[in-house]
C-alpha cells in the first residue's frame, strides 16, 4: 500500500506537480537530506568550529567503536558510549510494559460504558503535556526530602531514596516517569482502534465455544492487534533510541555518574559543550545505523503478517 | 440469569474501579502541581507537603510574569508555534497533495526518500543544520527557530495516505466543472480531511510547543527565549522557590491543554489515521 | 458532544438570527451563518488568527524598540553570568564609564545556566560578546584562540604594572606565552568550622598550621551519634582536595598524565577512611537522604566543618549571622597548596573596537572595583587585597589568612581540552565515591584513557604545525 500509486486521472502534471511539491522539498533537501550528506563527510573530520576542520578518515569511528586487550581484558577505547549504548536501551526496557498497560487500559476502555470519553481525555493528559513543565514537576515529585512520592512512601513506613542522586534509583526513575507519561497516551488510542477493527463476530464464535476471558484475549486480541502492536513497537524503538535528552538535562544532569546519560544527551554534549563536531556526528550516524538494523530485523520477522 | 446480570455488574464495577485508579495516578500529580502553584512561595519548603493550600496565593502567576520576561517569552512561543504548525501543515498538505493526485517525474524515488528519513535520528541532522545557519549567520534569530521546523515528511507522508483514500468522484465533478488544481485543493481536498489536518497541527503544535534542545542550541538573547528554554533559566533562577516555578509549569501546559480540548473529537478520530493503515 | 447538536427549535435559530443582525452581520459574511457548528469553527479561526496577529505585532514592536534610539558609534557588549548583586556592581561602573565616554554603549549580558557553554555556543553562532567573563573555563577558550593577545599592551600601557599581581595568577591568563586577560579576583577555598561546637566538644579552636592528624582527632570527636546510632551531626563535610596529598591529574606543562600515583591514590583512600572508617564525613548515600542546601548543613549545626568558597561569602553574611563561626587553613597533609580560581575580564579576538574594549577592559581592574567585588572574590592586586582585608570587619575574624592564601596558589595546567580531560577525572572519581570502583582500578582505567587522549591531541597538534 505505501507504494501504491493507482493510475487514475491526474490533477495536475510535472510543472504543476513541482510547484506544489517545491517548499516542502527544498526543506527537505536542505533540513533534511543535504544535512545528513554532511553528517556523513562531518564523520571523517575532526572539527571545532574555532579551527579549520582537519581530515581524519576512520579515527572518529576507531575511536568510538574501537576496542583492544589490555592485560587479558578487553579495553575500550570509548567506554563512555557502551555505557550510554547500554543505559538507552536499558531504559527502552519500559517499551513493553508501556504497551501492556495501554492495551490493558485500551481494553477497558473498549466496554460501552458511561463516561469513556472522559477517561479518554484524562489519560491523555500526560501526552499532552509533555515537556519542561512536566519535568520540572518531577523533580519536584522525586525531591527526597517533601517530595511526593517520599512522602507516600513514608506513610506506609518506608524511608524513600533519593530517586535521582542515587546510582540505582536514578533509572527507575526516568522510567517511571516515562511509564506515566505514555501509558495512556497515542499507543493506547492506537490500540482502542486496533480493538474497535475486532469484529465481534470472533468474539461470538469463541463465547459458542465456551472459551475464557483469558483464552480470548491470547487466541483473539492478541493476534488480531498483531499489526498495531508491531507499529507501536518500531515507533517506540526509534524514539526510545533518541530519547532522554530532556530529562537528563533538566533533572539529573546526566548523573549520577553518568547513570542516565543516554546517546542523545552524550551527542549534545560532544557537538555543543566539546565542539567536537565530527565525532558527535559520527555517534550520532553510529545511532542511525543501529535504529536502521533494528527496524529492518523487526520488519523481517514481525512485519510479514502486515502485509 | 440472576447471576449473568450479578457477573456483568461486577465486570462492570471493576473496569470502573480499574479506570479511576489509573486516571487517579494520571490526574493526581497534575493536580498537586496547580495545588503548589497556589500556595505562599516564602512559607518554609515543608509546608509544601500538605496537599491543599491554606490559602490560593494566585500573586504566584502575577509574579511570573511580572518578575520575569515571561511575557515576552510566552508570545515567542505562541509566535514561533504558530508560525511552524502553519506553515508545516501548509506545505505537507501541498506536498501529500502532489504526491497522491499528480504525476511528475521522480515520484516514487523522493517518496521512498521520505519515507526513508523518517528514521533518522534528529540528532544527525541537527549538527549539520546548527552549521548551516551558522554560516548563514542565523543563530539567535526567528530564522534558526523556525526554518529548520517548516516541513515534515511524517506529516506529509500520514497525508498523502489520507488523501489517495479520499473519494475521487468529487474532484472529477470539479475538473468537469473546468477547477484548476489549486481550486480543488481549497474546495475539495481540504474540506474532506479536515480530521487529518486538525490532527496534524495538534501534534505538529504540541511537539513545537515542547521543544527544548533545539531552541537551547540556537536562541541566546533572552528576548528570543521560548517557554521550555525559559522554564529551564527559571528553574536555575527559583531553584527551590517550588510554588513559582509549578506555576511557571502551568503556564506552559495550559496552551496545550486547551489546543487539546478544543480539538479533541478531531484528534481522536484523526490520530490513527496514518499509522496503521501505512 | 454539544457541538454536534444542531439546533433543532425555530425559537433558536430566530434568537440567532436576531443575535446576529446587533453585529450587522449580513448574509454571505464570514460569520453569517446558522449551522453552530461552522460558526463555531470560523470563531476558532478568527479567535487564533487575532491571537496570532496580536503576538506578532507585540514581539515585533518591542524589538523594535531595542535597535532604533542608538546614535553613539561604538557598541560594546559584556557577557557576564547572571547574578543579582554582580550585576548591580557591573553596571554601576558600566554607567561610570559611559559618561566618561559618552562614544560608546555598553551592553551588559547575563547569562543564565551554563555560563562557559552558552557563551562558547554564541561565539559559535557569530554573535559572541566584545567582553566576557572568565574563570575556571579559561583554557577552554583560549584553546580556541578566542581571546584577544593582550602582551603588547600591557607593555605599552602605563596604567597597569603586572609586578602587583601574582605570578601564578598572571600565569593562569597565559598560553603560550601570550596574556590574554588579567583577573580582578581571586576565589579562594577555605575550611570553616563553629566555634560553638568545638567548645562543647571540649576542643581548642584549630590553629593555621594544624595537621591531618589534629584534624582528624577533632572530626572524630565532633562527631555526634544519636541514641538510634543515626549519625546526627558529622565532624566534617567535603573532601580533602587531592593538591593537598601533593598529587596531579595533570602535570603542570601538560605533557603528563599524573593519575595514577600513589599521592593520587592516597587522596581517594584517605577520604574513602573519612567517609567509611571513621564515619565523620557523609557518605553519598547519607547526603541524599537530607537533601539540604550546602549552607543549611552548616547553619542546622549537622557539621562542624566544611569547606566554603569566597564567592559564598555574600550569602553566608545573612545565613551565618546567629553562628558563631570562623575559618582555618587546611591541615598540613603533605603539601601545603591553595585551591583557587579566579574571576576576570578578557576580551574576545574578533570584537570590532579591540581600543574601546581594552579601555574598558581596564576599568574591571581599577581599585574601586576590585573592592566592590570583594565582597564575593579577593582583589588579584596585591595591594588591594590587603587594603579589602583591613575593611573587613566582623565574621570570620581570621579573613585576613586569606592574604597568606593567596601566596599558596596551586598553579592549573594550561593545556588544550582541559575540561575534557577533567570530565574523564570527574567521571570516575564519582565512581569511586560510590563505591562502583576501587581507587587503583578507577585510576588506572583513567590513566590508560587520558594517554591515549593526550596523544591524540599531540599528534593533532603536530599536524596543525605542520600546516
Amino acid at each position: 500500500m505505501i507504494m501504491g500509486f493507482p493510475e487514475q486521472k491526474h490533477i495536475g502534471r510535472n510543472t504543476t506537480a513541482w510547484l506544489y511539491l517545491a517548499p516542502n522539498f527544498l526543506g527537505f533537501l536542505s533540513f533534511t537530506f543535504i544535512p545528513v550528506l554532511f553528517a556523513i563527510v562531518l564523520s571523517f573530520f575532526r572539527w571545532d568550529i574555532f579551527n579549520p576542520p582537519q581530515f581524519v578518515g576512520f579515527e572518529n569511528l576507531r575511536d568510538l567503536l574501537g576496542m583492544s586487550i589490555v592485560n587479558g581484558k578487553i579495553a575500550f577505547n570509548d567506554p563512555y558510549f557502551w555505557k550510554y549504548l547500554w543505559n538507552t536501551v536499558f531504559l527502552m526496557l519500559t517499551i513493553p510494559v508501556n504497551m501492556l498497560v495501554s492495551l490493558l487500559i485500551a481494553i477497558m476502555l473498549n466496554h460501552p460504558l458511561k463516561c469513556i470519553g472522559f477517561f479518554r481525555s484524562i489519560f491523555y493528559l500526560p501526552t499532552i503535556c509533555g515537556g519542561v513543565g512536566i519535568l520540572l514537576l518531577w523533580s519536584f515529585i522525586y525531591n527526597p526530602e517533601f517530595g511526593l512520592l517520599n512522602q507516600a512512601l513514608a506513610l506506609i513506613g518506608i524511608k524513600g531514596p533519593g530517586w535521582l542522586t542515587d546510582c540505582t534509583w536514578a533509572k527507575p526513575a526516568i522510567m517511571l516517569m516515562g511509564t506515566w507519561g505514555a501509558m495512556g497516551g497515542t499507543n493506547m488510542l492506537l490500540y482502542l482502534a486496533g480493538l474497535q477493527g475486532i469484529s465481534e463476530e470472533l468474539y461470538e464464535a469463541a463465547n459458542i465455544d465456551g472459551a475464557s476471558v483469558f483464552q480470548k484475549f491470547r487466541h483473539i486480541t492478541l493476534p488480531m492487534l498483531r499489526p498495531t502492536s508491531f507499529f507501536i513497537f518500531i515507533m517506540s524503538v526509534i524514539a526510545g533510541f533518541q530519547g532522554g535528552f530532556d530529562a537528563a538535562f533538566i533533572l539529573t544532569g546526566g548523573g549520577p555518574a553518568g547513570a542516565t546519560t543516554t546517546l542523545s544527551y552524550y551527542i549534545f554534549n560532544h557537538a555543543f559543550v566539546w565542539f567536537n563536531m565530527g565525532y558527535a556526528a559520527t555517534i550520532a550516524l553510529v545511532l542511525f545505523l543501529i535504529v536502521l538494523i533494528i527496524t529492518i530485523i523487526n520488519w523481517r520477522f514481525g512485519g510479514n503478517v502486515h502485509e | 440469569m440472576n447471576r449473568h446480570v450479578f457477573h456483568k455488574n461486577l465486570n462492570t464495577v471493576l473496569i470502573y474501579a480499574f479506570l479511576i485508579i489509573i486516571g487517579f495516578t494520571t490526574i493526581f500529580p497534575l493536580l498537586w502541581m496547580l495545588a503548589t502553584s497556589l500556595k505562599d512561595p516564602y512559607a518554609d519548603v515543608s509546608k509544601l507537603t500538605s496537599i491543599v493550600p491554606s490559602k490560593c496565593h494566585w500573586d504566584n502567576y502575577r509574579a511570573v510574569f511580572v518578575e520575569t520576561n515571561f511575557l515576552r517569552e510566552f508570545c515567542n512561543s505562541v509566535f514561533v508555534t504558530f508560525t511552524i504548525t502553519a506553515g508545516k501543515v501548509f506545505t505537507s498538505s501541498i506536498a501529500a497533495y502532489a504526491f497522491a493526485r499528480m504525476i511528475f517525474w521522480g515520484r516514487n524515488h523522493i517518496f521512498l526518500g521520505y519515507i526513508a528519513t523518517m528514521m533518522i535520528p534528529h540528532s544527525v541532522t541537527m549538527i549539520p543544520t546548527f552549521l548551516l545557519l551558522q554560516k548563514l549567520g542565523w543563530i539567535d534569530t526567528y530564522y534558526a527557530l523556525i526554518l529548520p521546523e517548516m516541513f515534515t515528511a511524517y506529516g506529509t507522508f500520514m497525508l498523502r495516505q489520507f488523501f489517495l483514500n479520499l473519494p475521487r468522484d468529487l474532484e472529477e465533478a470539479a475538473m468537469i466543472d473546468g477547477c484548476n488544481s489549486w481550486q480543488i485543493y481549497c474546495n475539495v481536498i481540504i474540506p474532506l480531511s479536515r480530521n487529518a489536518l486538525i490532527t496534524l497541527a495538534i501534534l505538529i503544535f504540541m511537539g513545537s510547543w515542547k521543544n527544548f534542545m533545539w531552541p537551547l542550541i540556537v536562541i541566546h538573547s533572552a528576548e528570543l527565549y521560548t517557554l521550555p528554554v525559559a522554564l529551564a533559566k527559571f528553574k536555575e533562577m527559583y531553584g527551590i522557590q517550588w510554588p513559582l516555578l509549578m506555576a511557571g509549569s502551568v503556564i506552559m501546559i495550559l496552551p496545550m491543554f486547551i489546543v487539546f480540548i478544543a480539538g479533541q473529537r478531531f484528534f481522536i478520530k484523526g490520530i490513527t489515521l496514518g499509522a496503521v493503515k501505512g | 458532544m454539544a457541538m454536534n447538536e444542531k439546533p433543532s427549535s425555530g425559537t433558536l435559530r430566530a434568537g440567532l438570527k436576531k443575535a446576529l443582525s446587533f453585529f450587522h452581520l449580513k448574509e454571505g459574511s464570514f460569520f453569517y451563518s446558522y449551522d453552530r457548528e461552522k460558526l463555531v469553527s470560523r470563531g476558532i479561526i478568527f479567535l487564533l488568527l487575532l491571537i496570532y496577529i496580536s503576538v506578532t505585532v507585540y514581539i515585533f514592536s518591542q524589538s523594535g524598540k531595542i535597535g532604533i534610539s542608538d546614535s553613539r558609534k561604538i557598541k560594546l557588549v559584556v557577557a557576564v553570568p547572571a547574578g543579582q548583586e554582580t550585576t548591580k556592581i557591573y553596571m554601576e561602573l558600566i554607567k561610570r564609564f559611559e559618561v566618561k565616554n559618552p562614544d560608546i554603549k555598553v551592553e551588559l549580558r547575563d547569562i543564565a545556566g551554563n555560563y562557559y557553554q552558552k557563551l562558547l555556543l554564541m561565539i559559535v553562532g557569530n554573535i559572541g560578546p566584545d567582553l566576557m567573563w572568565m574563570g575556571q573555563s579559561f583554557s577552554e577558550f583560549a584553546d580556541r584562540g578566542v581571546f584577544m593577545d593582550i602582551s603588547e599592551r600591557l607593555k605599552t600601557d602605563k596604567d597597569i604594572d603586572l609586578a602587583n599581581y601574582e605570578s601564578t595568577v598572571v600565569r593562569w591568563y597565559t598560553q603560550d606565552g601570550h596574556i590574554y586577560g588579567i583577573p580582578y579576583g581571586i576565589d579562594l577555598k577555605f575550611l570553616a568550622y563553629n566555634k560553638k561546637l568545638f567548645r562543647k566538644a571540649g576542643l581548642a579552636y584549630p590553629r593555621d598550621n594544624w595537621t591531618y592528624e589534629d584534624f582528624l582527632e577533632n572530626a572524630r570527636k565532633l562527631t555526634v551519634v544519636d541514641k538510634s546510632g543515626r549519625i546526627s551531626r558529622f565532624g566534617f563535610r567535603g573532601r580533602l582536595d587531592y593538591s593537598l596529598f601533593g598529587a596531579q591529574v595533570i602535570s603542570e606543562d601538560g605533557k603528563k598524565i599524573l593519575c595514577n600515583t600513589p599521592n593520587m591514590i592516597n587522596y581517594f583512600k584517605i577520604n574513602l577512611e573519612l567517609q567509611q572508617k571513621w564515619r565523620v564525613t557523609p557518605r553519598p548515600e547519607d547526603e541524599q537522604q537530607q537533601g539540604l542546601d550546602r549552607y543549611s548543613y552548616f547553619s542546622q549545626e549537622r557539621v562542624a566543618m566544611m569547606y566554603f568558597c569566597t564567592w559564598d561569602l555574600f550569602f553566608i553574611k545573612t545565613r551565618f549571622k546567629d553562628i558563631d563561626w570562623d575559618i582555618v587553613m587546611n591541615p598540613k597533609i603533605s603539601k601545603k597548596t591553595q585551591w583557587a580560581s579566579s574571576q576576570g575580564i578578557v576580551i574576545a579576538k574578533n570584537t570590532k573596537y579591540p581600543d574601546a574594549a581594552w579601555k574598558l577592559a581596564k576599568i574591571f581592574l581599577s581599585r574601586d572595583f576590585q573592592l566592590a567585588m570583594s565582597f564575593e572574590c579577593l582583589p588579584s592586586d596585591y595591594r588591594y587585597a590587603q587594603e579589602a582585608v583591613s575593611l573587613h570587619t566582623g565574621k570570620p575574624e581570621n579573613y585576613p589568612i586569606l592574604l597568606k592564601m593567596m601566596k599558596l596558589l596551586s598553579p592549573i595546567p594550561r593545556v588544550p581540552h582541559l575540561q575534557e580531560l577533567f570530565a574523564g577525572f570527574n567521571n570516575v572519581s564519582s565512581r569511586v565515591w560510590n563505591g562502583l570502583d576501587t581507587p587503583e582500578t578507577a585510576m588506572t582505567k583513567l590513566e590508560q584513557s587520558l594517554n591515549r587522549k593526550l596523544q591524540k591531541f599531540k599528534t593533532l597538534q603536530q599536524h596543525t604545525e605542520e600546516k
